[in-house]
């Protein structure tokens, strides 16, 4: 086998590596919502519940880390919600206010990674 | 020979397709392939270059059809098998044997190789969960221990009981819509004779209420969840419990059923009463 033909196989192979590796990345991108883009639709959900997003911080993470620490505190099945957001992908989306010396007014709402919509919310008081 | 140390790379291929790939995505499927084509060549005397470029161009397509495949058992034969067969064939082809030979080699070595690694990746991230449930048992085992929910020593104090439930009342709790719907709460206070009192705040409004700073010999605070309809959260929130933090003493959290203590050291929650 001639170098040019080991060469031309390499190239080709490596070109089809490649574009297996965009339509993968371009796959997942299409798949799953962005965070920024759920937080803009949880927070037409939190204003349609008559919160006011000025007074309020957001935090949202990748892991739902609020969320899942909250969530651990409940047995399982103490929320509606748990039957819900069972086997689903979504981002817990926080909302809590600025005010350090108050209790309640924080505000979780939940977006489904796949559809881009809204499962639910929870509203601390 | 060729076909032989294609199929060695055919099988590093699928091996460290389906054991990288799990852990590394796509990037260390071909990393790992890689590694293990350059490995399988310098074994069998092959060319290091070509046995990493093959391996690793093997990997990350046997990774592509395993994910594409959708993952778990059936996604790791086929990406095995894909995998397997390209980097086989076309390393028994630069090697001087035949592609075919070589493909049907690496196919098979890559199959058993994927099933291999799948049933150890699944052997491993069952170990985990099961140190990670012996952790979280063992972290809420030692929650009990600290607040224990029982004899609760403001909650099983009749004053304070009796303030709890005035201030329940007074919050018009319910489910519907009531335009008066509020929280209302205060501090617990301790006085010279051991005894336990109650200064309540001004009441707060639908699902929130501002506290004061603490009064002097503040034990504890409080607050009511009066809002017990769908969507509301009756046990402590996160704010309630970085509230309890920042005052620095215990909280108490009052809803329809159950009265929720808070530590103001951990934010954790105990069921410090049934109602």
């Amino acid at each position: 086998m001639d170098i040019n033909k080991r060469f031309l196989i390499i190239i080709v192979l490596f070109f089809l590596l490649i574009a297996e590796g965009c339509v993968h990345i371009s796959k997942e991108n299409k798949k799953m919502l962005a965070l920024d883009k759920a937080v803009i639709i949880s927070g037409e959900k939190a204003k349609e519940l008559g919160y006011d997003l000025v007074s309020l911080e957001i935090i949202a993470d990748e892991q739902n880390l609020i969320w899942n620490q909250h969530r651990k505190d409940a047995p399982e099945g103490f929320y509606s919600l748990d039957r819900e957001l069972r086997d689903k992908q979504y981002w817990a989306i926080y909302y809590r206010p600025k005010e350090i010396n108050q209790v309640g007014g924080d505000l979780f709402v939940f977006i489904d990674k796949e559809a881009g919509t809204v499962i639910g919310y929870l509203r601390g008081q | 020979m060729g076909a032989i140390g294609g199929a060695l790379v055919g099988w590093g291929s699928a091996a460290t397709s389906a054991l990288w790939g799990a852990s590394w995505g796509f990037v260390g499927a071909a990393v790992g392939g890689a590694a293990a084509g350059a490995a399988n060549a310098a074994i069998s005397g092959g060319n290091i270059g070509y046995g990493a470029i093959i391996g690793g161009i093997g990997a990350g397509v046997g990774y592509g059809v395993g994910y594409g495949a959708g993952g778990g058992f059936w996604g790791a034969a086929a990406g095995g098998l894909v995998g397997g067969a390209l980097a086989g064939g076309v390393g028994a082809e630069l090697t001087g044997g035949d592609f075919g030979q070589g493909a049907w080699m690496g196919a098979a070595y890559g199959f058993a190789a994927a099933m291999a690694a799948y049933g150890a990746s699944k052997a491993y991230y069952s170990y985990q969960r099961n140190v990670a449930i012996n952790q979280a048992f063992a972290r809420s085992s030692l929650d009990v221990d600290i607040k224990p929910g029982v004899n609760d020593s403001v909650t099983s104090n009749k004053n304070v009981r009796s303030e709890m439930d005035r201030a329940w009342n007074e919050s018009r709790p319910g489910s519907g819509l009531d335009v008066n719907r509020h929280e209302q709460g205060g501090w617990v206070t301790s006085d010279a004779n051991g005894g336990l009192n109650v200064q309540r705040v001004p009441q707060g409004i639908s699902s929130e209420l501002t506290f004061s700073s603490p009064p002097r010999n503040t034990v504890a605070g409080f607050h009511t969840h009066p809002n017990t309809g769908i969507g509301w959260d009756p046990r402590p929130s996160p704010l309630d419990k970085s509230f309890t933090m920042w005052s620095g003493v215990d909280h108490y959290v009052v809803s329809e059923t159950k009265i929720y203590g808070i530590d103001y050291r951990t934010g954790n929650t105990w069921d410090a009463a049934t109602r």
